[in-house]
């Protein structure tokens, strides 16, 4: 059964992990993830093993270069 | 009593989550293909023949500047000289179409990166030739860009190159830029510069040369900046 005490420690344990969960600002990327909204793109040197808010997509069909960053 | 830690806790816990919450800002940045001019309609039109109106000013860019959409429907005549593909879905379509406008647009439509200082300076290009998102690039958006943004832009480029030699502007980081003080000057993308990335022209309005062709392989790119929440 808990007891007050307990559910103090449960709170602050919930607000630990919801501040944990938000620390990078949302969602990490990685470098040369396509991004869903924009179809096909050429990237460069993907690297799908750093999270990071960095730059993402690349070389459009329009002859553009796309990128995408995140932030809160 | 245990009542004060309990609520102190769960008001952490719920400003916790609602922080958690908020939206992500997400800030897509678009750096068009180079606009390049028709040189030989440029010559033509430079010096005392430089236009003495807006109107036609406009109306040279118009016969001059070549975009990348115009040339991805272009290129494909030539009796297939040129390996377009239409509908490109995979990256390495895309590379391949970039590479092949490169080289057709030197090859079949004479274009340098040659612009006249003044038709940069007075006529909105990017405006004019892609649409009212679209602005020439300025101090401030190459400051956004910050190192991981030309890092990008360059290895996108260095990924890209391919076989022909030709069109190499097409693949420069040397670009036109709109100054923080509003005049026209060029920009560096070049990652990783301890020099200063943005440089005066040499020549400057009232100048002989400002209404010349200027053979310093600037090129024009413009820039779209869309922020939304996710």
């Amino acid at each position: 059964m808990l007891r007050p005490g307990s559910l103090g420690l449960v709170g602050l344990t919930l607000a630990s992990l919801a501040l944990g969960g938000c620390v990078d600002g949302g969602r990490p990327l990685a470098t040369g993830h396509a991004d869903a909204t924009t179809g096909t793109t050429a990237t460069a040197t993907p690297d799908v093993s750093t999270p990071t808010t960095a730059p993402s997509v690349g070389l459009q069909a329009d002859g553009s270069i796309r990128f995408v960053r995140r932030g809160p | 009593m245990n009542r004060p830690v309990l609520t102190t806790s769960l008001a952490l816990a719920s400003l916790a989550l609602a922080t958690s919450a908020r939206a992500t800002e997400v800030v897509s940045t678009s750096l068009s293909a180079p606009i390049f001019p028709q040189v030989l309609t440029l010559y033509a039109a430079e010096g005392p023949l430089f236009p003495a109106t807006p109107e036609g000013e406009a109306a040279l860019v118009d016969a001059s500047a070549l975009t990348f959409a115009q040339l991805l429907d272009a290129c494909q005549d030539f009796d297939g000289a040129y390996t377009i593909v239409v509908d490109p879905t995979t990256p390495e379509e895309i590379a391949a179409n970039y590479d092949e406008i490169a080289r057709c647009s030197y090859e079949q439509y004479t274009v340098k990166p040659y612009w006249i200082p003044a038709l940069v300076d007075e006529v909105d290009i990017c405006e004019r030739t892609l649409g009212e998102d679209w602005h020439l690039l300025g101090e401030a958006d190459v400051g956004a860009l910050g190192e991981e943004g030309l890092t990008f832009v360059h290895d996108t480029l260095a990924s890209v190159v391919g076989a022909w030699g030709w069109g190499s502007f097409y693949f420069s980081p040397q670009v036109y830029v709109r100054a923080a003080d509003g005049s026209l000057a060029a920009a560096d993308l070049t990652p990783g510069l301890t020099t200063p990335r943005i440089a005066p022209l040499p020549v400057a309005p009232g100048d002989d040369g400002w209404t010349r062709h200027y053979e310093a392989g600037l090129s024009l790119r413009c820039v779209k900046v869309e922020t939304t929440t996710e």
